[in-house]
């Protein structure tokens, strides 16, 4: 990169091959530029679009033409939509269900990779390579067995069939986690264990204190992955009380389609949790998503 | 887990258990160090001996008039049923039934919930709790019941639901409209083809073919196959032979017209229509609703939108009359009559109660009056449907339903699998109109495929 | 460039061999146990439940055999209209996001300024979530008074129905499904951030034109992000579910219906558990084919470049 590079002598001219190729570099990123701000706005648009219908009066919103910048603004469609449908009862759901699958989720895979990657036993990369394997069953084939055996259970129109088999880890966060704890120096279990420590204590001092990227890339996937879940609440969750915003969302809009200027506040709602976390764990996101691109 | 765990160690002994139990016992516990062991305890439904025992009713009774008449209903009940201690709630119409059926199935359904015809099928799946001993043990008077609404309360025989009251169709005209095109307010069509023209000179239709106005469409606001095709002269079920039968050259003839419509319009115009207006019946529960904007001047819809009418679009001159039928038919009816049933789910906690609630539903005059008549629906007992209450409703609506509409209309399917069959004739239909799918296939195909699904109900 | 540790286990004597197999067992205890209660369970019953009438009140399911199969392969049209849908919606879609994504991502290696926000907004859409975003379609694309059409209005065309007609519907989900593809960008994005620009350089000098140079390069050096992106996405679309259930239900005319969606219909509305559990198998065969296929035809063209 030129800002590494020795400053050049300013004075000296620039040949006409240099001054092209500045020219050229010049052009293509203002085309750059160009190109992202249009599709970038494109980009942004739903999202804008479901922020100025939500404040919209019910006349306003099928007027034509349309408008994106409403002409009055009505912001109590915010406080008709939490009437409208046990918002914050929903809200809530969602709420309990991401932290106990996150909590979920971090403890079982951190502790399950450890096992995949500092502890060295026989047989250790054939079951790793189920591990893998596990991924390509779909949902759909485990899906009616484990309603079954949850619904035998009792366990229907509660959490735990969403809750607990994250206790016990997912194929593709141990993969991630697993990558990452490779990559961590051996020296330095190499050390503890001179110091006397056990198997549990480098895993508890030395390997979670170290993977906290990964840790906290797992527990970003999952907060997105649960608060997102349809499928999981709509054949688990059958009962009005337990419904997380996603279920409630939809079934509002199945009585009430009409009335969008509610539904969209509803929906803005329902984002706006994920947007906030979004700008405060913006570099975890972004290195998380990078982590799960990587070569393995 | 009291009561549910027992229920599930007996079906759990039932097959390959043993492994799901030393998974439940560990998951459990380690649920419990999680901090969840409050979900778990919902699951705990203690009863105090010597109590009332609760029922617990699903309806679709959210809000508005028809909850407020729903909760009215259940006070009334547990004043006159101090052994039982109601709980309602409410699911979703439009989920109701999967939802109760799924359940069950998880060991935990409600006492008693509301239903239409069509959910009795679910008796095929053994889904329903039988309610024959109860109707015997109590001397229910059932010859008091519509005859078409009594057949569609039983299963191959038995009564498995009570019905509250009896849905028939109406054509429901704005006459606002028809004035302001110059049609005579006071003859609205009585047959398919006064229909096809009058709808005609009330359509509004833009420079590119767009609907802005609509007189009349047999998609808005849906096909509704089971109606139409009875105005068109079809049945749907042989009693003798035990399965579904259709009068073929109606329901071919039905398939056409939907197809003139889908031709008249163009099928993106129609579509675009349905679009835009949409959800929820087109908004058949907000001002904004297609009926009461003048945006449709004709449509088809059970008696029970009469009241929304003067909720949702008080300053509309709008009035009824029984829907329109194909004249060249033999048997054409003025569509179908659709019982509103309560059924108790088969291994409730409660089932005394759910039928004892049930019971009630059918059988009070409070309910008559105060949750029927207010639904604008026909009481299901002649004996109610005769209370000087019902003749003095206002609008004509009652002695309509009851006395012209009623006695005519088809009895809705509620044999087990109806529900496979209705999307199956509207698929077909769909594939006639969008995709010029000939009449006749469709139809064999659809019957064919719901005659399988039929028979794989029946096990 | 920052360098990650080489795999301790391909270092020869790096690992103490004395380790106690204990150890590992009991650290991947959890997994074991959750595998074979939420893996190895499913998968024998559900095997067990397509050769049965299972419909899930009546607790004997009745052995039919082959039937379900049998019924599925040469009498359902509901089968093959699903199937055919989902290839159609997986193929589309892998064209579509791999060429966009790639092309964004490319734009956003150029050290643009801002590049940060411009990432922000690539990804924005998954963060909104799934019914939250299917809503807002829906509304946006309503013919009359969606902001689509009222944009198309203003240049003077006239849009069509998008999920309303049979004829764009599937087009308008594979739209919205590139839309939200935001995740493949970053990761396309690091790729072309770890290629070499000295690569640039020497072709540079070798007088290559652009197309070359990404023909040359830039491709190959890309090849395992292709390969994650194409393999995840393939076996997530074939199994989407919850985008399409609630924007269209399968409809107008089952020109949506994808597989996953007539799957749940069938297990979940007309309660034929035993059936939906061979569609289940079939989906699961079809998935693993298509993916060892791809494994095959594209792990030897995969460029690691260390």
């Amino acid at each position: 990169m030129s800002a590494m590079q020795p400053t050049a002598p300013l004075r000296r001219a620039f040949s006409r091959e240099e001054r092209n190729y500045l020219l050229r570099q010049r052009l293509k990123s203002v085309a750059a530029h160009a190109v992202l701000i249009i599709f970038g706005i494109a980009f942004m648009l739903p999202f804008v679009w479901m922020i100025s219908s939500s404040m919209k009066p019910n006349v306003d919103i099928f007027e034509l033409p349309v408008r994106l910048i409403p002409k009055t603004l009505r912001l109590e469609n915010y406080i008709d939509a939490t009437n409208a449908i046990p918002f914050w009862q929903y809200l809530w759901n969602s709420t309990y269900y991401t932290i106990f699958a996150t909590i979920g989720a971090v403890l079982s895979n951190t502790f399950i990779a450890y096992g995949f990657s500092r502890v060295r036993w026989r047989g250790r990369n054939v079951v790793f390579i189920i591990v893998i394997a596990t991924m390509m069953l779909p949902f759909q084939v485990r899906m009616i067995p484990l309603y079954i055996l949850f619904a035998r259970l009792g366990w229907l129109n509660t959490f735990l069939p969403l809750i607990v088999p994250n206790f016990f880890g997912n194929a593709f966060y141990i993969f991630l986690m697993r990558q990452f704890m490779m990559t961590l120096p051996r020296e330095l279990d190499d050390a503890a264990r001179i110091d006397g420590a056990s198997e549990w204590g480098i895993f508890w001092r030395i390997a979670v204190p170290l993977s906290k990227p990964a840790i906290l890339t797992v527990a970003i996937f999952e907060i997105i992955h649960t608060w997102h879940d349809f499928i999981g609440p709509l054949v688990y969750l059958r009962h009005p009380t337990k419904y997380t915003l996603s279920i409630g969302l939809r079934l509002y809009f199945t009585q009430y389609g009409a009335e969008w200027g509610l539904l969209m506040a509803a929906a803005a709602m329902f984002t706006i949790p994920m947007v906030i976390f979004f700008f405060f764990a913006q570099r975890s996101f972004i290195e998380g998503i990078t982590l799960t691109g990587l070569k393995g | 887990m009291s009561e549910n765990g027992k229920l599930n160690s007996k079906q759990i002994s039932r097959r390959d258990m043993l492994k799901m139990l030393g998974g439940s016992a560990a998951g459990l516990s380690l649920a419990k160090v999680a901090g969840l062991g409050g979900s778990a305890a919902v699951l705990m439904r203690g009863m105090p001996a010597g109590a009332q025992s609760k029922v617990e009713i699903w309806t679709g009774f959210g809000q508005g008039r028809m909850a407020d008449a729903m909760t009215g209903a259940i006070d009334q009940f547990a004043a006159e049923n101090p052994d039982f201690a109601p709980e309602h709630i409410i699911v979703p119409w439009g989920e109701i039934t999967d939802r109760v059926i799924a359940a069950t199935a998880a060991g935990s359904p409600p006492d008693v919930h509301r239903g239409w015809s069509g959910t009795v099928g679910n008796a095929a799946i053994g889904a329903l709790t039988n309610l024959q001993p109860y109707v015997d043990a109590q001397n229910v008077d059932l010859m008091d019941f519509w005859p078409a609404t009594l057949n569609q309360m039983k299963y191959q025989g038995d009564v498995h639901a009570m019905s509250i009251s009896t849905i028939v169709q109406f054509l429901y005209y704005n006459k606002d409209r028809m004035r302001e095109v110059g049609l005579d307010p006071d003859s609205p069509p009585t047959t398919i083809a006064e229909l096809d023209e009058q709808g005609a000179a009330l359509n509004e239709i833009g420079d590119d073919g767009e609907i802005l106005r609509l007189g009349f469409s047999p998609t808005v606001p849906g096909l509704q196959v089971w109606d139409w095709g009875a105005a068109f002269g079809s049945q749907y079920w042989d009693e003798a032979e035990g399965n579904i039968a259709i009068d073929e050259e109606a329901m071919i003839a039905l398939f056409e017209w939907y197809k003139s419509y889908a031709d008249e319009f163009g099928a993106e115009n129609l579509q675009a229509y349905a679009s835009t207006y949409g959800g929820n019946n087109f908004g058949r529960n907000t001002p904004q609703g297609i009926y009461y904007t003048g945006l449709i001047t004709f449509w088809v819809l059970g008696s029970w939108s009469y009241n929304d009418m003067g909720e949702y679009g008080p300053d509309v001159d709008f009035d009824v009359i029984p829907v329109p039928q194909l004249e060249s038919a033999d048997d054409s009816a003025p569509g179908t009559s659709n019982g509103n049933m309560y059924l108790v789910p088969a291994n409730c906690a409660n089932p005394d109660g759910g039928f004892a609630f049930a019971n009630f539903m059918s059988s009070s005059p409070y309910v008559a009056i105060n949750k029927a008549l207010p639904d604008s629906v026909m009481p299901s007992r002649s004996s109610l449907a005769n209370l000087p209450e019902v003749d003095e409703k206002e609008g004509g609506w009652t002695i309509l339903a009851r006395d012209e509409i009623l006695p005519n209309s088809l009895q809705r399917p509620s044999f087990g699998g109806n529900g496979f069959f209705g999307r199956a004739l509207e698929e077909g239909a769909e594939n006639v109109m969008f995709h010029g799918a000939d009449p006749a296939e469709v139809l064999a195909d659809a019957v064919a495929r719901s005659r399988r699904e039929v028979e794989r109900l029946r096990g | 460039m920052f360098r990650r540790k080489r795999d301790p286990a391909s270092q020869p004597n790096s690992w103490r061999t004395d380790n106690l197999p204990g150890w590992g067992l009991f650290f991947i205890a959890p997994w074991v146990f959750g595998f074979i209660a939420f893996t190895v369970y499913p998968f024998f019953a559900s095997l067990y439940f397509s050769f049965t009438n299972f419909n899930i009140i009546n607790f004997t399911p009745r052995w039919v055999g082959l039937d379900n199969y049998v019924e599925l392969f040469t009498y359902d049209p509901l089968f093959w209209i699903s199937i055919g849908n989902s290839i159609k919606y997986a193929a589309l879609l892998l064209v579509a996001a791999t060429i966009f994504d790639i092309f964004i991502a490319y734009l956003l290696s150029l050290n643009v300024k801002f590049l940060s926000i411009y990432r922000t907004i690539f990804f924005f859409p998954v963060l909104v979530p799934v019914v939250a975003a299917s809503l807002t379609w829906i509304w946006i694309l309503n013919p009359r008074f969606g902001l689509m059409n009222g944009l198309l209005d203003l240049i003077g065309i006239k849009g069509p129905n998008w999920l309303a007609s049979p004829d764009t519907a599937m087009y308008s989900l594979i739209f919205i499904a590139v839309w939200g593809s935001g995740r493949s960008v970053i990761v396309y994005l690091s790729g072309f951030n770890d290629i070499p620009s000295q690569l640039y350089e020497a072709a540079d000098i070798d007088g290559a034109s652009g197309l070359q140079k990404f023909r040359r390069i830039t491709l190959p050096l890309l090849t395992p992000q292709i390969f994650f992106n194409v393999v995840t996405l393939i076996i997530f679309s074939l199994q989407s579910f919850s985008e399409v259930y609630i924007m269209t239900g399968g409809g107008p005319a089952n020109s949506t219906l994808l597989y996953a969606v007539n799957l749940y219909n069938r297990a979940f509305h007309d309660f034929a558990m035993g059936y939906a559990s061979a569609l289940a198998w079939i989906m699961f065969l079809l998935i693993l084919g298509l993916t060892l296929l791809i494994f095959k035809f594209l792990s030897g063209r995969v460029i690691y470049e260390r």
